[in-house]
């Protein structure tokens, strides 16, 4: 060990030796006992997609202050833009800031993308394997997302409740569409500042896609234990990051033993 | 150091088995297991002692609530390791505590541990914690968690990318960062310049 080691071992050294006291230990120990987790599931019927995309519009609205994403400080101290900044102009009429591509008329996109009442100006964010992430601005000016066709919708009243991280993962699709490897599509918006994210895992290489431009499709694998989406800027510098495990942190709280029953994760 | 012999890996293991065939009695020895390595790791990073111990907290009741999800018994450490650093990032992440900033040394006051530490001493570690602790606050999120685990638990580069849900190179990478940056803190190589002359240096 070095002698700047050795100084910053001393530094640590009075945490070393911590216990925890005996409350600590029986609260816990109680809270075990009463604990019960409830899957969590996101699958729709497609037949009611329309239905459940609007009741989710209306849940998202309701549940945004509860929904907040966690940002890390370099992203709130070091980068001059948010997920919600790539949403913002688009949404305010500036068409020439909207993110991805618009959605063309003859392409395959779930039928109420071309209700013009209910998803205005839908466009493709992103790709990957086939998934699509679709945004669209909703009949209240809101922003609405598709998650690939996948049965998975959600909305937002306005940019700005997208936060102010540079990175915001909506979720995966529903275990059905899980493609012949076991791959799952994890949908996420990122700021303009962010241009390529990775997936890691609990085992295993993590997973990069580059080129993001306001938006990402992760092939996910859950059986490798997926951890956290982490945002890279151009060069290369960790700029923010969202956990996605199926620990009990705000975001969504994916049980991925769920999408891959044949393992779980292991440390 | 947490590196532990193979009949307390054992036993832990042991009591692992028995908590998931439903035996109660094994509840309390795996959440003060659970408590003891959170704790130490969240004192590292939190700047008040409650915030490290309602991670600590956290972390013991969501280990025992997912023990199922863990396959090798042996392995209970890690998995402490890794969810204890899912939950510290997050706190992190979150942004900063609301409560008064505390050096995590009056834990040990509690223990009733500061009394036989010379007040010269005390006076010398809580200046060089405090120092530490506002230097690490500087630092991302990922190089505190990395080197809190290095330098609390004597944590491998192997074990802590485990932890880390990275690879080994980027451990290297964060370590070396984070020291980099500690070094080039004035405040804290003052402290350390100190400790390392042996002036009020608790052993």
């Amino acid at each position: 060990m070095s002698t700047h080691d050795d100084s910053l071992a001393r530094a640590f050294a009075p945490v070393r030796d911590i216990e925890p006291d005996e409350g600590l230990v029986a609260r816990v120990v109680a809270q075990v006992s009463r604990k019960k987790k409830a899957p969590r599931r996101f699958a729709l019927a497609p037949s009611r997609l329309r239905f459940a995309l609007q009741a989710l519009m209306v849940l998202a609205l309701v549940g945004a202050t509860l929904y907040s994403v966690p940002a890390t400080l370099a992203a709130i101290e070091e980068t001059g833009g948010s997920v919600g900044d790539v949403f913002s102009g688009w949404l305010g009429g500036d068409h020439a800031d909207a993110p991805g591509t618009p959605l063309g008329s003859g392409e395959a996109a779930p039928e109420y993308l071309y209700d013009h009442y209910s998803a205005k100006e839908p466009r493709v964010i992103a790709e990957a394997g086939g998934y699509k992430l679709y945004a669209y601005i909703g009949a209240s000016g809101g922003l609405g997302f598709d998650l690939g066709d996948t049965g998975v919708g959600m909305g937002f009243e306005s940019a700005a409740e997208l936060g102010d991280a540079p990175l915001h993962v909506l979720g995966p699709g529903a275990i059905q569409h899980a493609d012949s490897q076991g791959h799952v599509p994890l949908f996420g918006i990122a700021a303009r500042s962010v241009s390529s994210v990775e997936l890691t895992y609990a085992s295993g290489p993590p997973l990069q896609v580059s080129e993001v431009d306001g938006g990402f499709v992760l092939l996910a694998e859950p059986s490798r234990g997926p951890i956290e989406v982490i945002a890279f800027d151009a060069s290369g510098k960790e700029i923010g990051g969202q956990l996605v495990d199926d620990s009990s942190h705000p975001g969504p709280q994916i049980d991925w033993n769920s999408y891959a029953p044949s393992g779980s994760p292991e440390p | 150091m947490d590196t532990e012999p193979s009949e307390i890996r054992d036993l832990v293991a042991d009591q692992v088995r028995r908590f998931r065939q439903g035996d109660t009695d094994a509840a309390e020895p795996l959440a003060r297991r659970a408590l003891r390595i959170s704790l130490r790791t969240a004192s590292a990073l939190m700047r008040s002692r409650e915030d490290a111990a309602d991670v600590a907290q956290e972390v013991a009741v969501d280990v025992l609530s997912s023990l199922g999800k863990l396959r090798d018994p042996e392995a209970f450490d890690a998995w402490v390791h890794r969810i204890t650093v899912r939950h510290a990032m997050r706190r992190l992440k979150k942004g900063r505590s609301t409560r008064n900033i505390e050096v995590p040394l009056t834990l040990l006051d509690e223990e009733g541990l500061l009394g036989a530490i010379p007040n010269s001493d005390i006076d010398s570690q809580l200046t060089a914690r405090r120092a530490l602790v506002e230097a690490l606050s500087q630092l991302p999120a990922r190089q505190r968690a990395a080197l809190a685990l290095r330098y609390v638990h004597d944590l491998s580069d192997a074990e802590i990318a485990a932890a880390l849900g990275c690879r080994v190179g980027t451990v290297h990478a964060l370590l070396s960062r984070g020291r980099k940056a500690l070094r080039e803190d004035h405040q804290l190589v003052e402290v350390s310049l100190d400790l390392k002359e042996g002036n009020h240096v608790h052993p």
